[in-house]
């Protein structure tokens, strides 16, 4: 029994290079093929994202509202993730906010609230990350000088960039997300 | 002279809507001594002079205007026909072909085939398309899709009272026998003269999701608080029915539906 679910997860492992190694699937949103820089300054697209998990949020820096929530809420996930998927997943904030967010603000973003290596700041134009929200279903609109309504959305990325889960409102509840990421790991586990 | 243009701007703002179109107009005037004239616009479309754009929503007791610049738009909405060039000359978008992430399985569903839309229906708005082949139609023809604000500023001409049961709203939407085709557009005032149709279809935007409908607007509570951020958002005018079906339209909306009663046209930018 032991022998033959590791068989069938190596099996599982070998297509899912195979898929990585491949075209972008069909319902990947890293065949967007627009170009966005890292905080660091780092040119990059989408598709650089393959082969890791992502948790992906839509934020601005100078949101007073939700945001700050929500991306405290990732970063205390990140630290307390359950050991079976503790490392399994990368982090991704892009501003909706480019306009104001350039990326020394973005770096400054970084410092004060303390995201590590595992956490990418993406800046794009206007209209490629107005594309962004719309494949992810982000609803977001400037409401009055420097801050927007929005959604209150975060994503999970499967690793050829397949939206897998979303959740309104991450921060009261976690465990919808990490059942998602154990499903990708293939060890999802009865509590 | 800028006194005549930062008072209706004012009024605007404590009027609500309903002071839109005189405003519109009068701003209209006041800025057609510009440049920019009707003559940049091709055939079948129609010039659109800079005007302002009334957001239907509002964050606190100010309400917006937001400044509309001027534009080429397209008389009526893409038809079957023009649709069919596209996918002719860009294969991608033929409905065996388009990618998942761009539309999803209804992508031109009453197509019989990559290219073949159905006789009857030639001139008549595409429908079943996606906010992505809509967009990508607009860049092939050196435009794009209207923003919201481009959008509303052309095509909410109709009364700001329109209730469900009213008769004789929309104007030039009459032509259809859409239920809700009183909500799908009407001239704005200042081109109830020119060749501007609409069709009986809802329509792309550029920023269709900009739009942020729950089901409590007109209440200090808005949206829904734990799927939004963004406190105390209101409609400007809650008897505004059209403009507010229009707005939960779009903002029930995702990138790749395919849907029978949403088309688009395109605008081109007037340099």
């Amino acid at each position: 029994m032991n022998r033959a679910g590791s068989g069938i997860a190596l099996l599982a492992a070998v297509t899912l290079m195979t898929a990585v190694a491949s075209e972008p699937s069909e319902r990947s949103i890293y065949q967007l093929d627009s170009p966005w820089v890292e905080d660091n300054g780092r040119k990059m697209q989408l598709d650089a994202l393959e082969g890791d998990m992502q948790f992906l949020a839509l934020i601005y820096t100078t949101c007073t509202g939700v945001c700050p929530v929500t991306v405290k809420s990732m970063q205390m996930f990140s630290r307390n993730m359950p050991a079976d998927i503790k490392g399994k997943i990368r982090f991704l904030l892009v501003t909706v906010d480019p306009e104001h967010d350039t990326l020394a603000i973005l770096r400054d973003y970084r410092r004060d609230m303390k995201l590590d290596r595992h956490w990418k700041l993406l800046r794009g134009s206007p209209e490629d990350v107005r594309e962004l929200a719309a494949v992810l279903g982000f609803n977001y609109e400037q409401i009055e000088s420097g801050q927007f309504a929005h959604s209150n959305l975060v994503t999970i990325l499967d690793r050829r960039g397949e939206i897998v889960h979303q959740q309104n409102d991450f921060a009261s509840d976690t465990r919808p997300v990490i059942e998602a990421i154990r499903h990708q790991q293939g060890q999802k586990q009865s509590q | 002279m800028r006194l005549s243009i930062a008072a209706p701007a004012l009024l605007l703002g404590a009027m609500g809507l309903a002071a839109e179109a005189g405003t519109a107009k009068h701003l209209v005037r006041s800025c057609t001594s510009t440049t920019v004239s009707a003559s940049a616009c091709r055939n079948h479309e129609v010039f659109v002079p800079a005007g302002v754009y009334m957001p239907f929503f509002k964050t606190g007791a100010v309400t917006r205007t937001v400044p509309v610049e001027p534009i080429c738009l397209n008389e009526s909405a893409v038809t079957h026909e023009e649709f069919l060039g596209f996918v002719r000359d860009h294969p991608d978008w033929r409905k065996s072909r388009i990618k998942k992430l761009y539309a999803e399985n209804s992508y031109l569903a009453d197509w019989q085939d990559d290219l073949t839309p159905r006789p009857e229906v030639l001139s008549e708005p595409v429908t079943f398309v996606s906010w992505f082949a809509a967009g990508a139609y607009c860049e092939a023809s050196g435009g794009r899709l209207p923003t919201v604000a481009e959008w509303e500023r052309f095509a909410s001409g109709s009364a700001p009272t329109n209730k469900p049961g009213t008769t004789g709203v929309g104007g030039a939407a009459s032509s259809t026998t859409a239920p809700f085709a009183f909500a799908m557009g009407s001239s704005a005032p200042d081109l109830a003269n020119t060749a501007l149709a609409f069709p009986g279809v809802w329509e792309w935007t550029a920023n269709f999701n900009s739009a942020l409908v729950s089901g409590r607007i007109g209440t200090s509570e808005g949206a829904n608080s734990s799927q939004f951020c963004g406190d105390g958002i209101r409609a400007v005018d809650p008897s505004n029915y059209g403009a507010f079906l229009r707005y939960s339209f779009r903002s029930s909306l995702r990138a790749n539906f395919a849907l029978k009663n949403l088309g688009f046209r395109c605008v081109r930018e007037v340099s």
